[in-house]
């Protein structure tokens, strides 16, 4: 793949070769991208692969080269350099990385769009009944309304899917929250469907009356609405004309009818207002003041108006609390569901369902299902207190969100119900402490305020990542903490984890922390997390979605696995605390299950099952994951230490009788617990095996050897974590226990990496395979190939490089790193005009030598380095011309660049533009790899100097070779060989003209086609290599000049204009600069030409230091190369340093007058 | 300035429907002593060298060389809008991005003008060593055009093998050979209908069929074409535009494969 963005950069000097002129020319054919190509599918035009395609696609492409009389020479790559190796698997990593975000975003999107349409539904509707109850939060959501409303809009058909599955649980909670939400899907559904319904179907018939009732008057609203929108139903001929109208009109009638028996069947029972306008809104019609209008009109039951202004008032303050919450609106709802246990647990075991069952197909039905429950519990709802409705309500959107998120993916889901559990164990916790001290009532409040900041903060996380919103959090947490000390410690835990600063962690805090609340004795646990805490790298992440996000991992395992090497001890010591907290949580939860104590335990009862279900899901994962595996069962493992600490821990005496009630079931059965743990890693075990079975096909070599240099890292931390962890342990039968469980999983692990080692060879023997059918077929043709001991493409440069090829034909730009001289790109294309570029071009046109071609790939990134994230091939050449290197020291540049960098960016003359656009930069440690820059001028190479010699084609043998590989007839393999038989029997050879007269070649400039930026650099960049050697001129002559300051000056004052001063440097005889003077057309030439020098001396006066012997001699180069520079350097324009720059004109020509 | 015009259109004309073939675009060199094009073909196997004196011209003024890049295709485009007695002058700046073509109609009543961007293209000059030919044979355009066309027929590249007696052409091919030999005038009455051989020793060359009929494109520009030929040099094609200058092809022999191993 080359250096990024070097073809696109240097695209302007290739030079359209016609193949003819190819002829008899030796070309290096660098094979190593075909084999890439095969490897990623070699297809044929209607896209089935077949056999030996690789094959039939290498004759293809041999037969095209000695139809054109070239003499080719194919190079095979040998082997993979470490660096490439390794650089593939960063970007992979990257890659991985980028998509798990991604999806993260889009969920994030999504639920941001849910909560928009929430808010914005409130607020409609709310605006005018219920400002004063609204107006202290109102901001707090239009501000997040505001900040969702960016990614909202272009989300909106993601929505459909949420919206069903929000349907499909409404009619047990039926809430107006949730209503709400639906309305977008309703818009995107209704306004297509509305005026297509027919009403004379039975299933239209058989709809509930009041259904029937509400599409009708929305037919007959809308009528008129988009007349416009079904012109296209008006016949074409005028004679049907008047028949479209009567049956318009009977329509009408009809739906008139059919309204008139909705109504009467109806009677007065269940349509509301605010159904209707709950119906109105969702098609799109704003039920606001106008709508107030309507809604008497239609409907006479006064009573029920006043029913719709008070849900309203609820509704408003609910959803703008609503509209705060964020994802943590669950705990919040967990929360409330302590406040009424009942609803809770019910809606717990429904967000399990949807969980499950959030797939489900949309159902027209459910959806008026849903509308009818809806208005039933809206007239429940103004029956209840405030207090109990609000608590009801904000269930049910949480209830929603959740389902919301339900539409996404089963991962999220997962996560959002172990978060949720946390959170229900916290706000259980917090519910009780909060009834001890100053009662529910006020607790609940009390609650969502602090959900509510966490949210905030939660939302800005995962949007921005903010690090400071965890202080936030934090401080929520004092506030709320302030009474008990447990909290203060989880506050303080979180506090610890600011100072990391690392937002991943969240997730695993409030793990850690739910296991304060559970048990102070936990607290020595978590602070041991906490030392953790401060080791964690960003590689966190991973672990942490790993605890969280499980099928993240399922999806994509290799990636996860790259992680996971990439962890270090530390790292991993913390994934597995994070995930073992998340372990010992499900266990609490099931031992709680099999005593089911308290009335707050019945809702970890729920929660046991969800958790039960996420143990499932883990075990699935788990397995997927064969990479992880190790992890898994070492965070079994380390439960069964963790298991076997609490136990000592609970030998002191226990605070809350819930959680210790759960750490003693812990404990009295620790032994079923690694019961469980041990046949869930004979699973792992099993299905390890079929999962590298399975991905053998898709695994390639290196991934698979990453994956043993992971477990060997793993079975090492393994050792290291699990060893001290066991020593900690109280019971010796434990540690017996572990030992042999250890030993056991080491022998796993040698048969995994065993299986891997067989894959490995097999991956490696397909391309192998490959390659020896081609050279078996490169034998026939008589074509000569060598195989390279490491890249092909160095290879070919080198054979360029001693002359035994003539060019090398490849569309890798990393040729040119590695001195390639004339490469012919696009061969092989058809679609392509074949582009020859030269090196000489290159240098020519970009002032990019080789060694400059290795530092723009350090800064791009190439197959050996990913270069640096932000910096394009634009950038790159800005930064080269902007420090410059020599010929002994190629990374002094890069060097003086990073550290440039890192000191800050200091503007230096002509470093100001390029302290902008490296903003983004972020230049990692040891920059400039000096291995990076060895891999490219030094690559591994056969030098072998020996010629090559071009055989005839064995007709017979190939024709047998087709037929048996390619299962072509005689006939074909004669068509296809005879015209090039017949080119190559030809014994005559076209000479070029060239090889007779001498060319003097001026290549077009390709300015034009560059943009203004490249332009500049690579004047900066000409101009740099000339200036080296000037600048120490100029700098010596002014030295030697020294003495005749008083002189300078005189000059200095007397002349604001350069004009007089060229004149009077003429007077006082300064040989040079007076020839130059008048070599110059006009004297105003010659003034910005004075300018322009005096600039580029400012610019460039750093540096060195030299003997004042060569003074007259570089005096004489300098002026010699102003002449030449004459067109450069105008860039700059400073008047002061331009007066300055006099002085030493002046004296340089004194000197030279002088001297 | 430059600026040049010429009486009649119809010899730049032929001009370009002589090198057309050849050439997609070129670059035109203006100085003071006038038009110099030396472009070659896109396999670079041939090059067209074409030289149209200054004083050839009605008018000419060239106050600074100028190098043009042109494209050919629309300069004969340009060309064929002009009526072959019309007057045409090539107009343009110092330093330009167009070049202006003006045709004007004997009578003067009908005045065209036709601008034309230049294009940027790469500059190559051949130094074209001074050579010593062989052989050079002076025959009447036509028959050079006919021979090229016929032989070309059966093979791709036509030997031409030059002796005293004469001159001959042969091509092989598929469906057999062709030979054609044309011996040296003994005495003609106009010199452009003789064949006219100069040799000093024979010569024997394959050529590429495909370029000799370019190259008999320039047959209208002149009755008489010059070939030159020495062994392992390029053939020079050689045809008089009037008195105003003329146009010279080069082409690359084909030499055996085994000379070259």
């Amino acid at each position: 793949m080359g250096v990024i963005g070097l073809w696109r950069l240097i695209d302007a000097t290739g030079k359209p070769v016609p193949l003819e002129k190819l002829e008899g020319k030796v070309l290096a054919i660098d094979v190593s991208i075909w084999i890439h190509q095969v490897i990623q599918g070699y297809q044929d035009r209607q896209g089935n692969s077949i056999p030996n395609a690789h094959l039939i696609g290498l004759f293809n492409r041999i037969c095209k080269l000695m139809y054109f009389k070239i003499k080719p020479v194919f190079v095979f790559d040998g082997g993979v350099p470490l660096l490439k190796k390794k650089t593939t698997a960063l970007r992979r990593k990257l890659k991985s990385i980028a998509t798990c975000k991604a999806q993260k975003l889009k969920n994030d999107l999504i639920s941001n769009l849910m909560k928009y349409a929430v808010v914005k539904g409130t607020l409609d509707k709310g605006n005018e009944d219920s400002e004063n109850n609204a107006k202290p939060r109102f901001t707090d959501s239009t501000v997040i309304a505001d900040s969702s409303k960016f990614d909202d809009m272009y989300k909106l058909p993601d929505i459909v899917n949420d919206g069903k599955s929000v349907n499909s649980d409404d009619y047990q909670d039926s809430d107006e929250e949730s209503e709400l939400e639906l309305s977008p899907r309703k818009q995107a559904r209704w306004i297509g469907n509305i005026h297509n319904v027919n009403v004379n179907t039975e299933e239209f018939k058989n709809l509930p009356a009041d259904v029937r009732y509400d599409i009708l008057t929305d037919l007959k609203e809308t009528r008129k609405q988009n007349s416009w929108g079904r012109i296209h139903e008006l016949p074409a001929g005028s004679n049907n004309y008047s028949g479209f109208q009567v049956k318009r009109l009977l329509k009408r009638r009809y739906v008139q009818e059919s309204l008139e028996f909705a109504e009467k069947e109806m009677g007065g029972k269940t349509l509301t207002l605010e159904e209707l306008d709950k119906l109105l809104t969702d098609q799109g019609i704003q039920t606001t003041q106008n709508d107030e209008m309507f809604r008497i009109a239609s409907d006479s039951k006064t009573r029920v108006i006043y029913m719709k202004d008070k849900p309203p008032i609820q509704n408003n303050e609910n959803s703008n609390d609503l509209s705060n919450l964020n994802l943590n609106e669950l705990s919040e709802q967990d929360s409330h569901s302590n406040d009424k246990c009942i609803d809770s647990v019910s809606i717990k075991s429904d967000s399990s369902v949807a969980v499950i069952d959030n797939m489900n197909a949309y159902d027209f039905d459910e959806d008026w299902y849903s509308d009818e429950s809806f208005a039933e519990t809206t007239l429940n709802d103004s029956k209840l207190l405030t207090k109990n409705a609000i608590p009801k309500t904000i269930i049910n959107p949480a209830l929603s969100y959740m389902l919301e998120n339900s539409g996404l993916t089963r991962d999220q889901i997962m996560t959002i119900v172990e978060q949720s559990k946390k959170n229900k164990k916290r706000s259980d916790d917090n519910s009780s402490q909060g009834s001890s001290k100053r009662g529910k009532k006020w607790n609940s409040r009390y609650l969502r305020n602090k959900c509510k900041r966490k949210i905030l903060f939660d939302s800005s996380k995962r949007k921005a990542e903010i690090p400071n919103s965890l202080e936030s959090a934090t401080e929520s947490d004092v506030l709320d903490v302030e009474d008990s000390q447990k909290f203060n410690s989880e506050s303080q835990e979180i506090k610890s984890i600011d100072s990391n600063k690392i937002i991943t962690m969240e997730s695993s805090d409030s793990e850690s922390n739910d296991f304060i609340e559970i048990s102070e004795q936990f607290n020595t646990k978590t602070q041991q997390i906490r030392t953790h805490d401060s080791n964690k790298t960003i590689i966190m992440e991973s672990s942490d979605s790993e605890s969280n996000d499980f099928i993240e991992i399922q999806d994509v395992p290799i990636p996860e696995s790259m992680d996971s090497t990439k962890l270090k001890s530390n790292s991993i010591q913390i994934t597995i605390k994070a995930d073992e907290e998340l372990q010992d949580d499900m266990f609490a939860d099931v031992f709680s299950d099999i005593h089911n104590k308290a009335d707050v335990f019945s809702d970890i009862d729920n929660k046991a099952d969800v958790f039960n279900d996420i143990d499932i899901k883990a075990d699935i994962v788990d397995k997927s994951k064969l990479k992880l595996v190790d992890n898994q069962e070492k965070d079994i493992f380390k439960d069964n230490v963790f298991a076997k600490i609490t136990e000592g821990e609970n030998s002191i005496p226990d605070e809350e009788l819930n959680i210790t009630e759960s750490v003693i079931l812990k404990k009295a059965s620790p032994d079923v617990a690694v019961m469980e743990t041990n046949i869930k890693i004979k699973d792992d075990d099993i299905h390890k095996d079929s999962i590298v079975e399975k991905s053998e096909t898709s695994l390639i070599t290196d991934s698979s050897e990453r994956l043993k240099d992971e477990e060997l890292q793993k079975e090492h931390n393994y050792e290291t974590i699990a060893v001290p962890k066991v020593s900690t342990s109280i019971f010796p039968l434990e540690e017996k226990e572990l030992e042999s469980m250890k030993k056991r999983l080491e022998l796993d692990q040698q048969q995994i990496s065993e299986s891997l080692g067989k894959l490995e060879r097999q991956a490696t023997d397909v391309n192998d395979q490959m390659k020896i059918e081609a050279q078996e077929l490169l034998q026939l043709f008589g074509i000569p190939y060598i195989v390279a001991p490491m890249e092909a493409e160095a290879q070919c440069a080198y054979l360029e490089q001693i002359k035994l090829t003539d060019g090398t034909i490849t569309d890798d730009s990393d040729i040119w790193l590695f001195g390639g001289e004339c490469v012919y790109k696009n061969f092989f294309d058809n679609n392509k005009k074949v582009l020859q570029f030269l090196s000489s071009d290159i240098n020519h046109h970009f002032k990019l030598s080789r060694n400059e071609l290795i530092l723009l790939a350090l800064l791009v990134g190439s197959d050996y380095t990913s270069g640096l994230s932000g910096v394009g091939p634009v950038t790159a050449l800005e930064i080269l011309a902007a420090f410059p290197s020599d010929e002994k020291d190629i990374l002094r540049g890069l060097r003086a660049f990073s550290s440039w960098y890192r000191a800050g960016k200091l503007s230096a003359p002509g470093k100001a533009t390029l302290r902008n656009k490296l903003k983004n930069v972020h230049i990692e440690r040891g920059f400039p790899n000096q291995a990076i820059v060895q891999a490219y001028v030094c690559p591994l190479v056969d030098e072998s100097k020996e010629s090559f010699t071009w055989g005839k084609p064995n007709l017979i043998l190939l024709a047998d070779y087709a037929k048996k590989k390619f299962g072509w007839t005689k006939l074909k393999f004669e068509e296809i060989i005879t015209p090039v038989m017949k080119k190559v029997a030809e014994n005559k050879s076209q000479r070029g003209i060239e090889s007779y007269f001498k060319v003097q070649s001026v290549p077009k400039s390709i300015e034009t086609t560059l943009s203004k930026r490249i332009q500049l650099a690579v004047q900066q960049l000409g101009n740099k290599s000339q200036n080296i050697h000037t600048t120490d001129e100029i700098e010596k002559v002014k030295r030697t000049t020294k003495s005749s300051v008083g002189k300078g000056r005189k000059f200095k004052e007397g002349t604001k204009e350069l004009l007089p001063i060229a004149e009077i440097n003429e007077d006082e005889k300064t040989v040079e600069i007076s020839q130059e003077v008048d070599e110059q057309p006009s004297q105003g030439n010659n003034k910005i030409q004075l300018k322009k020098l005096m600039n580029a001396s400012t610019d460039i006066i750093p540096q060195k230091e030299q003997d004042k012997a060569n003074a007259l001699k570089s005096k004489l180069r300098a002026i010699e190369i102003f002449r030449k520079s004459k067109k450069g350097l105008n860039r700059i324009k400073k008047v002061k340093k331009f007066v300055k720059q006099i002085k030493d004109e002046a004296e340089l020509s004194e000197s030279s007058s002088s001297s | 300035m430059f600026e040049a015009r010429l009486a009649q259109s119809a010899i730049l004309k032929k001009v370009l429907e002589a090198v057309k073939d050849l050439l997609t675009e070129a670059t035109f060199e203006c100085s003071d002593s006038g038009i110099q094009v030396q472009a070659m073909d896109n396999a670079h196997v041939s090059l067209v060298s074409l030289n149209l004196r200054s004083d050839g011209f009605d008018k000419y003024r060239c106050d600074r060389n100028l190098s043009m890049g042109m494209n050919i295709g629309t300069m004969t485009k340009i060309l064929r809008c002009a009526s072959s007695e019309d007057t045409v002058t090539l107009r343009a700046w110092d330093n330009p991005d167009n070049i202006i073509f003006i045709f004007e109609s004997q009578n003067k009543e009908k005045l065209s003008e036709y601008e034309m961007k230049l294009i940027n293209m790469d500059q190559e000059h051949l130094g074209i060593p001074e050579t010593v030919y062989s052989c050079v044979v002076k025959m009447p355009s036509q028959e050079f055009a006919r021979i090229c066309k016929d032989l070309s027929q059966f093979g791709e590249a036509i030997t031409i093998a030059c002796s005293k007696e004469g001159i001959k052409f042969t091509a092989a091919g598929d469906y057999g050979n062709a030979n054609i030999k044309l011996a040296q005038t003994a005495e003609a009455d106009k010199e452009e209908e003789a064949v006219i051989i100069d040799m000093q020793e024979p010569v024997k060359l394959t050529f590429a069929c495909r370029y000799l009929n370019s190259f008999v494109k320039a047959t209208p520009l002149c009755a008489q074409v010059k070939l030159s030929m020495s062994g392992d040099v390029p053939l020079v094609c050689e045809y008089q535009i009037g008195d105003i200058g003329h146009i010279r092809y080069y082409l690359a022999p084909k030499i055996d494969d085994d000379e070259e191993n």
